[in-house]
């Protein structure tokens, strides 16, 4: 009889787990600079006291907000198709989708935290002549940045989870390596179980050092479940 | 997500002529661009064939899918909202044990992707029924996919409701606590007609957003066989190959979902009257 407790294909595959894990890494340090530059562009848009940029950005961050990651990535993939002519590789498909889809979640997180800088703060900076960029830049994102910390760890912790979204388009990333592994070996207790155990320390390691920041009055903390 | 819309409707959208124009040029020029783009653009020669008319044709496997949907989401709401405030008791009691146990569960949980939960609930736990139960025995216990994605989108979604109304719950003022032992209510009475009444009306908002969660997170429940919207989105897609029109109509659909819900929980709340002090 053969029993679950197989934990030796996990040394047998190490260095199988080990590239795909490095290509869970690879995918999350590209989306995770994509996806702060999509939300501070869009949470600035949301920022504005000017309806005819925060409504559509608002409506947009809301759509997007509103469709499932999976879905999202899939979507991505496919339209590629219509709007490059060819299909993209799904990795970089997944960049974009998790770029795009955490972008839109991060665009909250950046709004919250520019609300959370006094107005007062934005005025003195046009009355010494500073442009809008220069005062965003300069004055009010890194005031923003201390209240902001502990929300974009916990985002930053969200889009690592998400990442395991690109193995649905055929991506060989950590996750889509265990179902592999599974596939061959028979093994699946022990493999998913190793592959919870290695997420699991990415991640709280990360939502500590979140937990860490985030012990001021005043601070941001978006936990939601994406 | 009602937000945006309420103040469509009180706000005035420009405070100048200057304001229109401008908006019209930027978004206007976006819109036209894109629209150029797909039909005019440089990569318009590759003739890209639109078949909306797929999406109507298929419309049962839609509707199919949207049923899957609901009933995993009526389950997984259900069940979560349960675990989520037992452990958000949980978390802040004086009790010590039950406190570790409460933020195990949720940092475990939290920590993990929602997939390997449901990949692990669904082929983790069918091996271990396998090898103790099934082979040896010789019984056939199946572990029924449907059960194993309520599982886990359950236990997912729970450990973040649980903190969600731990912070309700922490809201509380003490005065209250002190105010409702002076009267003598026991430490159980206590809970149920002064702490959680309020701080369970406190946390809608954010909760509203966790049950909304739920939904897009079942999407998941496809890579393991549930027949969901997503299920039925990528099976249009095998059927027609029309991947963009098929994706498409699954995730606008998913936001139709998403939206009537939160329609039903702001009537709800309006129906019961419930006033919520928190910003959203």
């Amino acid at each position: 009889m053969e029993s679950f407790w197989n934990w030796r294909v996990i040394p047998e595959n190490l260095g199988f787990f080990a590239g795909a894990f490095r290509l869970t890494l690879t995918i999350f340090l590209l989306a995770w600079v994509g996806c702060w530059a999509f939300a501070i562009v869009f949470g600035a848009m949301r920022h504005s006291s000017r309806p005819w940029l925060s409504y559509p950005a608002a409506a947009i961050v809301e759509v997007i907000r509103g469709t499932p990651g999976l879905m999202f990535v899939v979507w991505v993939y496919f339209l590629s198709q219509p709007l490059i002519g060819y299909a993209l590789s799904p990795f970089w498909a997944a960049v974009w989708a998790l770029v795009i889809h955490q972008g839109a979640y991060g665009a909250e997180v950046v709004r919250a935290g520019l609300s959370s800088v006094p107005r007062g703060q934005m005025a003195a900076g046009y009355s010494t002549g500073l442009g809008y960029i220069a005062v965003m830049a300069w004055i009010v994102l890194p005031q923003a940045l201390r209240n902001m910390a502990p929300a974009i760890v916990n985002r930053s912790v969200a889009l690592f989870k998400n990442t395991s979204l690109a193995f649905v388009i055929g991506v060989i990333e950590f996750f889509r390596a265990g179902t592999i592994v599974n596939g061959r070996e028979n093994a699946s207790f022990s493999v998913f179980t190793f592959l919870a155990a290695v997420y699991f320390v990415c991640c709280f390691s990360l939502s500590r050092l979140g937990h860490r920041l985030g012990q001021r009055p005043g601070v941001i903390e978006d936990t939601t479940a994406v | 997500m009602f937000d945006a819309v309420l103040a469509l409707r009180r706000g005035q959208w420009f405070e100048a002529p200057r304001e229109r124009r401008a908006f019209l040029l930027v978004w206007g020029s976006v819109a036209a661009l894109v629209v150029w783009y797909f039909y005019f653009g440089p990569r318009a020669h590759y003739d890209y064939n639109w078949r909306w008319s797929v999406v109507w044709q298929y419309r049962r496997f839609l509707l199919w899918g949207m049923g899957t949907t609901l009933y995993i989401f009526a389950w997984s709401l259900v069940v979560s909202l349960v675990l989520g405030v037992f452990c958000g008791i949980g978390r802040t009691t004086n009790v010590r044990w039950v406190r570790a146990l409460s933020v195990g569960y949720v940092e475990t949980f939290r920590n993990i992707p929602l997939l390997v939960q449901m990949w692990w609930a669904y082929f983790g736990l069918q091996q271990v029924v396998n090898t103790t139960l099934n082979d040896p025995f010789g019984l056939r216990l199946l572990i029924p996919s449907t059960f194993a994605c309520i599982l886990a989108l359950s236990l997912y979604t729970g450990a973040y409701m649980g903190e969600v109304v731990r912070s309700g719950i922490r809201s509380i003022p003490r005065g209250q606590w002190e105010a409702a032992t002076s009267t003598g209510l026991s430490r159980v009475q206590t809970w149920r007609h002064v702490v959680l009444p309020q701080a369970l009306v406190i946390v809608i908002p954010p909760l509203t957003s966790e049950i909304l969660n739920i939904i897009k997170n079942s999407a998941v429940a496809m890579t393991i066989a549930i027949t969901d919207l997503m299920f039925y989105s990528q099976k249009i897609e095998e059927e027609t190959f029309a991947g963009f029109e098929a994706y498409t109509a699954g995730t606008l659909l998913f936001l139709l979902l998403t939206l009537v819900t939160v329609g039903v929980i702001y009537l709800l709340q309006r129906l019961f009257g419930l006033k919520v002090r928190s910003a959203t």
